[in-house]
């Protein structure tokens, strides 16, 4: 007989671990100085080059298009076609919907061999994953989105457009030899992924709960977005807030801006997440569909940016930049108007 | 009760946007918190960047926690969960190495690749439990403070997510 002490040997030894020196005082420089947006090892990091955003430029232009698209269906999904989340057969149909088409781009992504603009298995990985992203958005488009996750839903399609968009991109740029473009769309690839796994999971209704109730997640939205636009951020506000001043996205601060926006649509992420999760009382159902809308289209504006830095707009992204805050502006005024109990 | 008052008054402090307060508050946690991330990713790499995104999104949180709660047990929910995202987000299969990087020799290899390769087939929510109990060394009490459950689910679940390794790992005979 084996007793418990034995396993908690097993377990040790196999997997006994400390922290490498330092991990500490990086973590709290990280917290204490930048921006709450993951700090990425090298490999990760996208490195801009004027032909690498040439390159990208008119598939990006197509991307910006499709997210506007959905960013629309999400803001003008009829209600007529939507059904209460709970226990609806529809409802149940939809999340395994997202549970399967999610399993089946994940399976389409394992055991490739495409990390680097070397690796020889590339296109055949690329072409294996882009349909399973197309016939999700089409599943996506012919459901009947449960009340309350349009907003969600419709930015999944738009992410999920701008993800196969991205490894469309990554293609490219290996046939061209082109290195800094491969990596710069391999890792805006990378970072919608980020962006679809907890937007997925909460669709599919598994994602942990972001706040206890409805109002809560209210006041957070409301005390983040006014720290954004007031100029008094917290390390989270960070991004969002820079954005709203409108002074990042230059041409020499293109990397800045593009940290940024992936910041703020982090936060918008959750924003939209926590509301999903939490369903308003009946009283309050049309002010909270209408900070959602506005929330999903400030989110689509982020979208827009990072196409406009992709293609070296940095006008275009300055423009974007200005509906952003107009947009977040907006947005917090929903939030106000939203008793939180 | 020192220490207590102490993180009380971090917490509050964080609570009012003082981004040192957050880190200080961290600082006896992050070991536990990486060690967690390492068990459940097994990769020193993803555990430090998933520390690092939890950190971020209880940061972004701590407006949440509520009056009187501890610290600990809910940032480790939240290294948890953002650990549980960082296994599904792997976008290309990420070709873990057998042995972590670093990790010192050991007294049985062949046991210890096993037992990795076994957490690995398991679930997340019973490769969690596994971890916070036989590598954390947590009380059941612990666990369920961490997992918003009781004591007495955190016991049963354990021992669930125990006979369910068993069988592939040869552990007969373990109990919990």
């Amino acid at each position: 007989m084996m007793d418990e002490r034995i396993v908690f040997d097993r377990f040790h030894e196999a997997l006994e671990m400390e922290p490498r020196p330092g991990a500490y005082e990086r973590l709290s420089f990280a917290i204490t100085t930048s921006p709450a947006t993951r700090t990425g090892r090298q490999a990760y990091r996208m490195r801009w080059t004027t032909m690498g955003l040439r390159f990208a430029a008119v598939l990006t232009a197509a991307v910006m298009a499709v997210a506007a698209i959905a960013a629309f269906l999400a803001t003008h999904h009829s209600p007529v076609g939507s059904v209460p989340a709970g226990q609806d057969r529809n409802v149940i149909a939809y999340e395994a919907m997202v549970t399967r088409d999610y399993a089946t781009m994940d399976r389409a992504t394992s055991n490739n061999n495409c990390a680097t603009i070397q690796d020889q298995g590339c296109p055949a990985a690329i072409q294996r994953v882009i349909p399973t992203l197309q016939q999700w958005v089409g599943d996506l488009d012919t459901a009947k989105t449960p009340a309350g996750l349009q907003a969600l839903d419709g930015q999944l399609r738009a992410h999920l457009t701008a993800v196969a968009s991205d490894l469309t991109n990554a293609a490219a740029f290996q046939r061209a030899n082109n290195s800094s473009g491969f990596d710069q769309a391999m890792a805006a690839g990378l970072y919608e992924r980020a962006w679809i796994d907890p937007a997925a999971l909460t669709l599919e209704g598994s994602y942990p709960r972001l706040a206890g109730s409805f109002h809560d997640e209210i006041s957070l939205v409301r005390r983040s977005l006014s720290a954004c636009v007031n100029s008094t951020p917290s390390p989270a506000d960070l991004g969002c807030s820079r954005l709203s001043t409108g002074t990042v996205c230059t041409a020499a601060r293109a990397q800045a801006c593009e940290g940024d926006v992936q910041s703020a649509a982090t936060e918008i992420e959750g924003f939209l997440i926590g509301l999903a999760q939490n369903p308003p009382p009946t009283a309050l159902a049309g002010k909270d569909a209408q900070l959602q809308r506005d929330l999903a289209q400030a989110d689509s504006f982020l979208l827009a940016i990072t196409g406009d830095l992709m293609k070296g707009d940095t006008l275009q992204a300055s423009l974007d930049d200005s509906s952003f805050a107009i947009t977040v502006n907006t947005s917090g005024g929903d939030a106000s108007a939203i008793p939180t109990g | 009760m020192v220490f207590q008052a102490r993180e009380i008054d971090l917490i509050n402090s964080a609570k009012a946007g003082d981004r040192g307060a957050f880190a200080e508050l961290l600082r006896p946690e992050y070991r536990t918190a990486f060690r967690l991330a390492c068990g459940l990713l097994q990769d020193v790499d993803e555990a430090e960047d998933a520390v690092q995104e939890a950190a971020f999104s209880a940061w972004r949180r701590i407006g949440n926690l509520r009056e009187g709660s501890i610290l600990r047990p809910w940032f480790l929910g939240i290294v948890a969960n953002q650990c549980r995202s960082v296994k599904r987000s792997r976008w290309w299969s990420a070709t873990n190495s057998e042995q972590p990087e670093g990790e010192a020799p050991e007294i049985d290899v062949a046991a210890s690749l096993d037992l990795r390769r076994a957490l690995r087939r398991i679930g997340h929510d019973e490769r969690l439990i596994l971890v916070l109990r036989y590598y954390l060394d947590m009380p059941f009490e612990e666990i369920a403070a961490t997992l918003g459950i009781t004591p007495k689910a955190a016991r049963s679940r354990v021992e669930r997510a125990l006979r369910r390794l068993k069988p592939i790992l040869n552990m007969q005979g373990a109990t919990a």
